[in-house]
């Protein structure tokens, strides 16, 4: 009798503990924050530098987490639709309205109302990916486009181009990119499409070069099916001739191991690439360029970047705000990014330190559109990144494949009114 | 059998007590109902965990499959079973459906006969058969996103060991998760690489189990090889092997990473099945009702083979 009340004292007492475990209390002054690294930098250093400035300054705690892309948008995205969100959010441009719709981020219109931020420090693109439905939700953290060129001058040398002189139409990128393959040894492009936004991202920079939308603002219909876009869906299957078998396995990041281990000549990615590059392969002689543009356009690229939001089920929501405006200031904004500040003053200090060609990366962060800013974005890339697929594994035509696939996107928008 | 399990009962403390509590009533009522209480106590916190762990969430589950829930539009409605036909007119599921059959069939199907022929050469001695043994075991041992990385690199177009190997034969290059046609495929020989261990050990343990004297009896008789496997073997690993197809079944239904790993679904969504497609539709797309309707409907066809599982778990019990 004896063992069988120590038995049930035992469970009990375990279940009691498990219980409570999942219910101890928080301590009160405790600010949580979930960030992540994007390159290889001392970024995370920085961050945790600053995080205990602020904590002395304010006389807190803040908990920092740092996590890769994906794990951070699937913990964030699980932590809040189950009420557990830390108390500031770190939000793709992407996810700022899937979050808004569904009421995990608070609005800031009234904060915003007393406070030293400005809306015209920042650039437009990253201040208004943050405005959903005449609301502001958050403050730009960091910005980032898709897509610029990386090419490889000595390769460009060796294959008789100037490598001062990089293409800067489809047709002379197609010509160089030609001239620059010899596989198996070497590709002209490394091309990637994968499973992530990125090729999106491409195909967006590329239609807006060509003076197209991803979603016309006056019809409410996408414009990838128009001409902009089937031209540019055209040149991104084009390009994949002059890149190893294989892109629509291979991801982004997959394409920039290309790039660095020597295998290719030619790669486009976001405009943060340098501090890995310098990593990886310190000894690489590139240049950096515009993207490539359609005969008569301009190069327009895609934005991406983070915005930072409050989370509406925070206890601290002042605190956060103080985070908030901390963390978007000039002076911590040079240091704690991980892509260019999304501030004007520091991003044109924070270039010019640490990147070759900086006018050029100012201009094109001045200029980037962004991704539709609707709440189902999700879907309406999966289903944009279906037709870029079934495009590219060559099975059906680009047109043939819009064709099909441009109602899927238009339904997607309509639900999002 | 049934000796045995007398036998057993036999030796038990409580058997007696039993008997002499019939004897005088009154007083051992109250002592066997205070004893049936504290089981009540004893079990009832684990009883209520389970409740709130697992009784709730399904409940739950099968409720919000009957809803339009997705937050971020807004919505939350009350659709009934159209949810669920409409579901069943997106060529997705179909997709799902089959790949879901697919994949459980074939990686269930390879590891078992892969684990059987390991476990046949192993059952031999030879020097070095300990080594061997060990080496076996460890895609086992491996974590799944490990593996599972480690398979992306070996399928890779560029660098991978495929190539290497196919390359030199005149083999051109072949993009196995960057084609609908293949990358379920390729998966599927990356999960039986990861799965044929414990198939053999299963296996290697049924063999033990086989009367020796049996199988020597049957090649005297002049059972050939194939006889004696098939005629003395088999029917008397049978009931393991029964009870190992329905768990690994079960077990490779619903595993998850090796696919997300591998392919994330795609290409073109050609690859996903029930648990990539739920969590998919749940934690990228935020469509709850959806994502319920996928769970719901991928349960139901688990409980098919539960069901199977719990009458393969009496019979062997009844042996």
């Amino acid at each position: 009798m004896r063992r069988r009340l120590f038995a049930l004292a035992m469970t009990s007492a375990l279940t009691a503990s498990l219980v409570a475990g999942a219910v101890a209390a928080q301590d009160p002054v405790t600010l949580k924050f979930w960030t992540l690294q994007q390159s290889d930098g001392p970024v995370k250093e920085a961050q945790e530098a600053a995080v205990r400035d602020f904590e002395e300054l304010h006389n807190v705690k803040v908990e920092l987490t740092t996590y890769p892309y994906l794990e951070l948008q699937d913990k964030l995205l699980l932590a809040a639709a189950s009420d557990a969100a830390p108390d500031v959010l770190l939000l793709d441009q992407i996810w700022v309205a899937q979050y808004a719709g569904a009421g995990y981020v608070e609005p800031i219109d009234d904060l915003m109302a007393g406070a030293d931020i400005k809306a015209e420090d920042y650039f437009l693109g990253a201040w208004n990916s943050a405005f959903v439905d005449g609301k502001q939700y958050g403050v730009p953290f960091d910005v980032g486009v898709w897509a610029v060129m990386y090419y490889n001058k000595d390769m460009f040398t060796a294959a008789g181009l100037d490598p001062e002189k990089p293409p800067t139409t489809w047709e002379e990128l197609n010509a160089a990119a030609a001239a620059l393959t010899n596989a198996p040894d070497q590709y002209g492009i490394a091309t990637w499409v994968g499973g992530g936004d990125a090729p999106n991202c491409l195909w967006d920079a590329w239609t807006f070069s060509g003076g197209g939308e991803v979603i016309d603002p006056a019809t409410n219909l996408t414009g990838l099916g128009e001409p902009a876009g089937v031209a540019a869906l055209e040149q991104y299957k084009k390009s994949l001739e002059y890149g190893p078998e294989g892109a629509v396995g291979r991801d982004v990041e997959d394409g920039f191991a290309l790039f660095t281990s020597g295998k290719a000549a030619i790669m486009f990615y976001g405009e943060w690439g340098q501090d890995t590059i310098a990593t990886r392969a310190p000894d690489l002689n590139y240049g950096v360029a515009l993207l490539p543009v359609p005969e008569g356009g301009t190069s327009v690229g895609c934005f991406g970047g983070f915005n930072l939001g409050i989370s509406s089920k925070s206890q601290h929501k002042d605190l956060a705000w103080e985070f908030l405006q901390y963390s978007a200031g000039v002076e911590k904004q040079k240091e704690i990014t991980m892509l260019t500040p999304a501030n004007r003053q520091a991003a044109t200090e924070y270039l010019a330190a640490k990147r070759q060609y900086p006018e050029m990366i100012y201009q094109q962060l001045d200029q980037a559109k962004f991704r539709p800013l609707i709440p189902n974005y999700p879907d309406f890339a999966e289903a944009q990144r279906s037709i870029l697929q079934r495009a590219l594994l060559g099975d059906v035509s680009p047109q043939q494949a819009l064709d099909e696939g441009v109602p899927g996107l238009n339904e997607i928008i309509a639900e999002a009114q | 059998m049934a000796g045995r399990r007398g036998s057993a009962n036999g030796v038990d403390p409580a058997g007696p007590r039993v008997v002499v509590a019939d004897a005088s009533a009154g007083r051992h009522w109250s002592k066997s109902w205070s004893r049936q209480l504290l089981g009540y106590l004893a079990v009832g916190p684990v009883v209520l965990l389970l409740m709130a762990l697992l009784v709730y969430p399904l409940l739950r589950t099968f409720n919000q499959s009957l809803y339009d829930v997705r937050p971020a539009l807004q919505k939350n409605e009350f659709v009934g079973l159209d949810g669920f036909s409409d579901l069943i007119a997106d060529p997705i599921f179909w997709t799902v459906f089959v790949n879901s059959l697919v994949w459980t069939i074939a990686v269930v199907g390879l590891q078992f006969a892969v684990g059987m022929l390991g476990a046949f050469v192993l059952d031999r001695a030879f020097p070095g058969r300990w080594l061997l043994r060990g080496l076996a075991i460890l895609p086992w041992a491996i974590p799944g996103v490990v593996a599972a990385m480690v398979w992306r690199l070996i399928y890779d177009p560029q660098i991978g060991t495929l190539q290497i190997i196919t390359g030199p034969l005149g083999i051109p290059p072949l993009d196995v998760l960057g084609r609908p046609g293949s990358a379920l495929w390729g998966v599927i020989f990356a999960a039986v690489w990861k799965g044929f261990p414990f198939w053999m050990l299963i296996v290697l343990a049924a063999l033990q189990s086989v009367p020796k004297e049996q199988v020597e009896a049957a090649a005297i008789d002049g059972a050939g090889h194939v006889g004696v496997f098939r005629n003395v073997m088999l029917p008397s690993m049978a009931p393991v092997i029964r009870i190992g197809v329905i768990l690994t079944s079960i077990w490779t239904f619903n595993y998850f990473e090796m696919v997300y790993v591998m392919t994330k679904g795609g290409p073109v969504q050609s690859s996903h099945i029930f648990p990539t497609i739920i969590y998919e539709e749940a934690f990228r797309k935020l469509d709850f009702g959806d994502s319920s309707r996928f769970a719901v409907i991928s349960m139901l066809l688990l409980l098919v083979l539960a069901i199977f599982f719990v009458r393969e778990a009496r019979k062997s019990e009844a042996l």
